[in-house]
């Protein structure tokens, strides 16, 4: 082990994520030293406000923050790991294999355990400014409640579980590894199908089961009943916090001394899964045993659709299914479908449930087209280069770029309505009209979706890449987000109104047939606007105006 | 070129007239004047950084010149770019090819988007794909293939559609000498067919070996063109090699003092 090629090389980490994709506004972020004046900052200016102020908090607001702080306290090392794991999942796990065989490290002579250190401490050092935040916030309080005993303990294991999170992202980078080295050794679509499923579903069990829902039920837990927590490594350092709180110090000592070995543990597999699984080669998959070119007859002709549209179609599919780095963007939609429907699925039948089920109606529409359209652009990468060389007609473009959006994000509308509806019912006509509304949302956003992406795509394929650049990410947020307000208001209100959210009585006699026409009226207008939004930034892609 | 066609004078496929193109602050192409007429092989050479590339994707519609015009087979690039792209077949110095995709279908979509219907795309990428022995590997997602496989589908799909004017950003690149030999005949076969090639390569002796006319560019600009001998008379060395010549006007004839320097 070298410390200072550890050190060295997590800095060249640090630097490669804020600089592979070329962002200029956040060049400024790209040096170790600037992130540490900003977690300085990030600490000291709440550390300094709250003292300011503490003093003049009324005695309700004290008693009231009193054991908000004891939970966080309790929460933060736990956080810490989450935040960590979920992030590095949409990020570290998105790279594909070519960039990760094809790293210059992989030749370089770094032993797996510096690899891992180094990667570790640079994705650590990513999400700091989170804890010197949490840091800032929480010692003026600590000190305000005599909590003071609480906070070093609290700040150390934090950071161990901050890296115990890195090291969990080394290990689910190999197991990814392991999966699409698995998949390869197949033969034929089903492998691929396989590999898709097994990384959905991974991507799907680690979201979820860090997720904020399950968390509070799991420290719930702890609070409730602190002898079960051993069981779960994962909770030692809470554990530790807990036992702390009561002044149990030799189970605090055992349980910090726990956590620090778990986290070694981790590391240690983490270095022997990269030692086994340390490149992912991008081996060659067939996927027909016939060793001769048949081409495949013209498909998709009618419903407006030409040859070529239909083999782009055709192509955006194949994309999402067999690039790794796009399996995570089929992963979001199931997680977040999944978590606005617990609630429901935790209490089937109670009339509360509609509310998050309302908005979650109005909210995969929004967000499943949109993420689908604006990285359609992007994710081409440097291959974007065969559809600017070929005679493509900007419609074609758009048909086939559109076409796997609307289908995976219709699929998925209608599954979480009907799920809604199962759950907690609004009656036949308030479905029947989120359902028409909801597709007029969908054909809006795919618009603005894919006009952003062609307007400010982000080629960068690789650690990190969204596909979009920032400017981009902002503005089709803040279009998609007006469009499905516009669109889903005048329903939303007679829904609401009628009582149909909270099984209330109706209180303001709005009828849902006037309602519903005001929306496909706003909607069929908005689905003209964002045509044009759309084909103009076709337009310009493909004629480099 | 047909003993008809000779007698008849027909415009160049290609006339890129007095091109200009900046990048910042970087004049990457500066009032540069080409034609390449039908049936010829032209080689484009020039120092690395020289606006190679960048004249060629111009002449393709994937960069805006800032001023001057490009006519492709009597179509303006600027105002009619599907128009053109359909008569030209084009290789990039890096083949990008879509990774997750078999050659197969890759070349589905290439040939679907040419307008070529299913008859035609067996025979044309059927017949490329045995000549260049890829048939093996047609139903192999591309992201295991090397960088000569790569090349060679890059070739086929640029060849498929039968174009009048071929642009080849080193397209020899990463091929074995079988391959590069069979491309070099293709080429040849076209050109004799009336087709217009458009040839980049930092390897002279190829360039002095198929290219019927050569321009040599620098800086932007067009320092000497001609056939090969007509070169080696301007640049005043007549019996030496296109490597001499190529170094004498690019101003790069001090590489022995460069190594020199190294002291290795």
């Amino acid at each position: 082990m070298r410390p200072r090629l550890i050190i060295t090389l997590a800095s060249a980490f640090f630097k490669s994520y804020f600089r592979s994709s070329q962002r200029a506004s956040v060049s400024f972020f790209s040096k170790p030293k600037v992130m540490l004046v900003i977690d300085i900052a990030l600490f000291a200016l709440p550390a300094l406000a709250l003292q300011l102020i503490i003093g003049s908090f009324p005695a309700d607001i004290n008693a009231t923050l009193a054991p908000l702080i004891v939970q966080a306290m309790i929460s933060l090392p736990i956080l810490m790991t989450s935040a960590v794991i979920v992030s590095g999942l949409m990020f570290e796990l998105g790279q594909g294999s070519a960039i990760s065989s094809s790293e210059a490290v992989n030749w370089w002579p770094v032993s797996p355990r510096e690899y891992v250190a180094a990667s570790a401490l640079s994705t650590s050092s990513l999400y700091s400014a989170f804890l010197a935040l949490s840091a800032g916030i929480t010692l003026p309080l600590a000190l305000k409640f005599e909590l003071f005993y609480l906070w070093p303990v609290c700040m150390l294991l934090s950071i161990l579980s901050l890296l115990l999170g890195a090291f969990i992202v080394e290990i689910l980078k190999a197991i990814v590894n392991r999966v699409s080295s698995a998949a390869y050794k197949k033969r034929g679509r089903i492998a691929l199908a396989a590999r898709l499923v097994a990384l959905v579903v991974l991507f799907s069990i680690i979201q979820i089961a860090f997720q904020p829902y399950f968390l509070y039920w799991f420290l719930g837990g702890i609070m409730g009943g602190i002898d079960l927590a051993w069981v779960v490594p994962f909770l030692w350092s809470s554990s530790a916090m807990v036992s702390l709180l009561r002044y149990y110090t030799v189970q605090a000592a055992l349980y910090t001394l726990l956590s620090f070995l778990f986290t070694v543990a981790l590391y240690e597999l983490a270095s022997q899964l990269r030692r086994r699984y340390w490149s992912p080669v991008p081996i060659s998959i067939a996927i027909a045993e016939s060793g001769e070119y048949i081409p495949q007859a013209s498909i998709g002709r009618g419903f407006g659709f030409s040859s070529f549209a239909s083999l782009l179609a055709l192509k955006e599919f194949r994309a999402l299914t067999r690039r790794k780095d796009l399996a995570r963007y089929i992963a979001i939609p199931v997680v977040m479908s999944i978590s606005l429907l617990l609630p429901m699925i935790a209490s089937p039948g109670d009339m509360s449930g509609r509310g998050p089920g309302f908005f979650l109606a109005a909210f995969i529409p929004l967000i499943v087209p949109l993420m689908f359209t604006t990285i359609s652009i992007g994710q081409e990468g440097v291959s974007i280069m065969n559809l600017l060389s070929l005679p493509v007609k900007p419609n074609d473009l758009i048909k086939g770029k559109l076409t796997p959006a609307l289908l995976i994000s219709g699929l998925m509308s209608f599954a979480v309505i009907a799920v809604m509806e199962l759950l907690a019912p609004l009656g036949l006509s308030n479905v029947l009209a989120t359902g028409a509304i909801s597709v007029m949302a969908l054909v809006t956003n795919s618009f603005i979706g894919l006009g952003v992406g062609s307007r400010w795509p982000d080629y960068t394929v690789g650690s990190r890449s969204r596909y979009v650049t920032l400017k981009g990410f902002i503005v089709g947020f803040v279009l998609s987000g007006l469009a499905t307000l516009t669109v889903f208001a005048p329903v939303g209100l007679y829904i609401v109104t009628s009582g149909g959210v909270r099984g209330e009585a109706p209180f303001l006699g709005l009828e849902l047939l006037p309602m519903l026409s005001i929306s496909i009226v706003l909607g069929s207008v908005l689905i003209f606007l964002s045509y044009i939004f759309c084909k103009k930034g076709v337009d310009s892609l493909l004629s480099n105006r | 070129m047909k003993s008809s066609d000779a007698e008849v004078k027909y415009p160049p496929n290609v006339m890129v007239t007095g091109v200009s193109k900046s990048f910042g602050a970087l004049k990457a192409v500066n009032q540069l004047s080409l034609l390449v007429e039908r049936g010829e092989i032209r080689g484009l050479l020039g120092p690395n950084g020289s606006g190679k590339s960048t004249t060629m994707k111009m002449i393709l519609g994937l960069l805006k010149p800032d001023s001057g015009n490009i006519n492709v087979c009597g179509i303006d690039v600027r105002v009619k770019p599907v128009e053109t792209k359909r008569v030209i077949g084009y290789v990039p110095e890096t083949p990008f090819l879509y990774e997750y995709l078999s050659a197969s279908e890759y070349l589905d979509l290439v040939g679907v988007a040419y307008g070529l219907d299913q008859t035609e795309r067996k025979k044309r990428a059927g017949e490329l794909l045995q000549a260049l022995q890829m048939d093996k590997h047609v139903n192999e997602v591309m992201s295991g293939f090397s960088q000569g496989m790569r090349q060679k589908i890059a070739l086929i799909a640029a060849l498929m559609h039968k174009p009048k004017v071929l642009i080849l950003d080193e397209p020899l690149n990463g091929l074995d000498p079988r391959s590069a030999r069979i491309v070099k005949e293709i080429l040849h076969r076209l050109a004799g067919e009336g087709v217009s090639i458009l040839f980049s390569t930092h390897v002279l002796e190829i360039a002095d070996a198929i290219c019927s006319k050569i321009t040599i560019i620098s800086n932007g600009s067009t320092i000497a063109e001609g056939t090969s001998q007509e070169i080696k008379t301007i640049a005043g060395l007549k019996g030496s090699t296109l490597e001499d010549v190529f170094l004498k006007l690019t101003g790069s004839e001090d590489t022995a003092k460069v190594v020199e320097a190294l002291k290795l």
